[in-house]
């Protein structure tokens, strides 16, 4: 008699396999080979795994259009099946994927597309917490402001891209024409946070993301300005500072 | 909403609503949380609430606050020939103490083997080998979660050569040997008993009910194979059939009154239709107390 661990090896193997395999052990009353029975386990695993591929990657679904999309998720789930149930966190590689997926190579914006979608996606689920607000901030002293390390929303997702990643999504989440030429190919970096309920997609002034990172990683104010100074000398830090309260980056502080 | 309808039950600290229950699904919450529709209880996939935090929670605290939760698991991987995925059973432990759910449930399936995890419920044979596997899974999840979990019957669509046990043995010795309780799927019985040709009425005239804590109806969609046999299959995308809504009134006339799920996972509906399909299960329990003799 075959054992449980020879049959799960062969189901399992057939369900992500090319199509027609029988695994082991298998019969039914109506066919002694139910191929067309295995193939409906078959079809659920691919199209379950497609369509959550689909709900994560809504912008680039639009951008390459649903039936390619979906050609596209089903090489994915193939080459990459989740490892986890943990389906809400799956997908997270397929940016990676796209990098390298010849069909697409003629778009090259679609992987910061992507990455931006698997923000969001993150940004969604991260753990909440209650931002500062301003008032809380006036109380800072102003002399020591600059050694004072700023505790980040834990939604908060940086990103940088030489694409106008950000308007591409906005155009694209919005209905809007797609964009073109010139505009197409202006870098933008993005902070992807959720203060509340909603995910914000917004906008950074240049070298923002830097800033942002810096202060992530647990530098003071001060060093982080620096830091983002060295990537570019016309840095604002009130701008970026302001904008990052303004938005309920900012979570706490310490001295 | 009427909560003094609790029937008896052996979960003391965990009052069980008679009644009608639905699958909670993100669509509805505002709905939900707006019009507080007079409903028995909801049931979660425990898997849909397993991040940190963000929306899925804050709705679900907040209608938690107002209703009976009952957790459903969808990735236990109670069948696979493997080891429980611990990080898995960690992430389960935490969704029930957090929501506390009067229910806990899990399929009689596997769904991960090796690394992969495929996301679907997969059939198993029925032997002494794997009523050891489930076996030993079970102890180890009830042990985990500190609660009971209930076992639920599955639909499929093959059968296996190395099947030499009735499925309904099979759960009956899971049952005895691990002190689970019994989720009794009756959309699922009516689904296997035609895809392996057996009458799903003697299925059920068969199974175990006093273990029977919690009955689940669905819709399931239709394909022929080419020999022109009818195979079903528990799509969960579309109303209960009548037949099924037979069966189940045929428990319920059994004196089995158990809380009652319309699961409905695909194509969700709008709040309406699946409160309707809810208010079915409720006209039916009811007219059967009312013939019973009990207060209603």
């Amino acid at each position: 008699m075959v054992n449980t661990s020879d049959i799960q090896k062969s189901f399992a193997r057939a369900l992500l396999d090319q199509p027609g395999e029988l695994p082991d052990d298998l019969t039914s009353y109506s066919q002694p080979a139910p191929v067309e029975r295995f193939n409906i386990y078959r079809n659920n695993v691919h199209v379950g795994l497609i369509d959550a591929i689909c709900a994560k990657y809504p912008v680039v679904l639009k951008l390459v259009g649903e039936e390619f999309f979906r050609g596209m998720a089903r090489c994915y789930i193939r080459s990459n099946p989740p490892a986890s149930p943990m389906i809400i966190n799956y997908g997270h590689t397929f940016p990676e994927f796209l990098k390298t997926f010849e069909h697409v190579q003629d778009v090259p914006y679609l992987m910061d597309v992507a990455r931006l979608e698997r923000l969001r996606l993150e940004a969604y689920h991260a753990a909440d917490a209650i931002s500062l607000n301003v008032a809380d901030l006036v109380l800072i002293d102003r002399d020591g402001i600059g050694e004072l390390v700023f505790l980040l929303h834990p939604s908060a997702r940086v990103m940088k891209s030489g694409f106008a990643v950000v308007s591409i999504w906005e155009a694209n989440m919005a209905d809007l024409d797609m964009l073109s030429g010139d505009a197409l190919s202006r870098s933008e970096e993005a902070l992807i946070i959720r203060p509340r309920l909603d995910v914000e997609i917004l906008k950074l002034p240049r070298c923002g993301s830097d800033f942002i990172e810096a202060l992530g990683s647990g530098m003071t104010l001060e060093d982080a300005n620096i830091h983002a100074l060295g990537r570019d000398r016309e840095f604002d830090l009130q701008l970026n500072l302001s904008g990052l309260i303004q938005c309920g980056a900012i979570i706490g502080f310490s001295s | 909403m009427d909560q003094s309808k609790n029937i008896s039950s052996g979960f003391a600290n965990f009052p069980i609503p008679a009644g009608a229950g639905v699958g909670l699904k993100p669509e509805h919450f505002q709905d939900i949380l707006e019009n507080k529709p007079d409903i028995g209880w909801f049931e979660i996939h425990a898997e849909n609430y397993m991040g940190a935090g963000g929306p899925p929670h804050h709705f679900l605290s907040l209608i938690r606050d107002i209703y009976p939760i009952s957790v459903h698991g969808v990735g236990l991987n109670i069948g696979g020939q493997g080891p429980l995925d611990k990080e898995h059973l960690a992430r389960l432990k935490m969704v029930v103490e957090r929501y506390q759910p009067f229910l806990f449930s899990e399929h009689l399936a596997w769904s991960s083997h090796d690394t992969v995890f495929y996301n679907d419920l997969l059939p198993l044979p029925y032997n002494d080998e794997t009523l050891a596997l489930v076996v030993t899974h079970i102890d180890q999840v009830q042990d985990v979660v500190g609660r009971q979990m209930l076992l639920e019957n599955p639909a499929s669509y093959v059968a296996f050569k190395s099947t030499d046990m009735a499925e309904i043995d099979f759960l009956a010795e899971v049952v005895a040997r691990t002190g689970c309780g019994l989720l009794l799927d009756v959309n699922n019985v009516y689904v296997a008993g035609t895809n392996h040709d057996y009458s799903p009425t003697d299925y059920l005239d068969r199974f175990p009910l006093e273990h029977v804590f919690e009955i689940h109806l669905a819709g399931h969609s239709e394909t022929i194979e080419k020999s022109g046999t009818r195979v079903l299959i528990d799509a969960h995308d579309r109303a209960v059939i009548d037949k099924v809504w037979g069966l189940y009134e045929g428990l319920v006339a059994q004196g089995v009154i158990v809380p009652t799920l319309i699961e409905w996972d695909n194509d969700v509906p709008d709040w309406a239709t699946l409160y309707g399909e809810a208010q079915k299960v409720d006209q039916i329990v009811d007219v059967n107390r009312v013939r019973y003799g009990e207060h209603v």
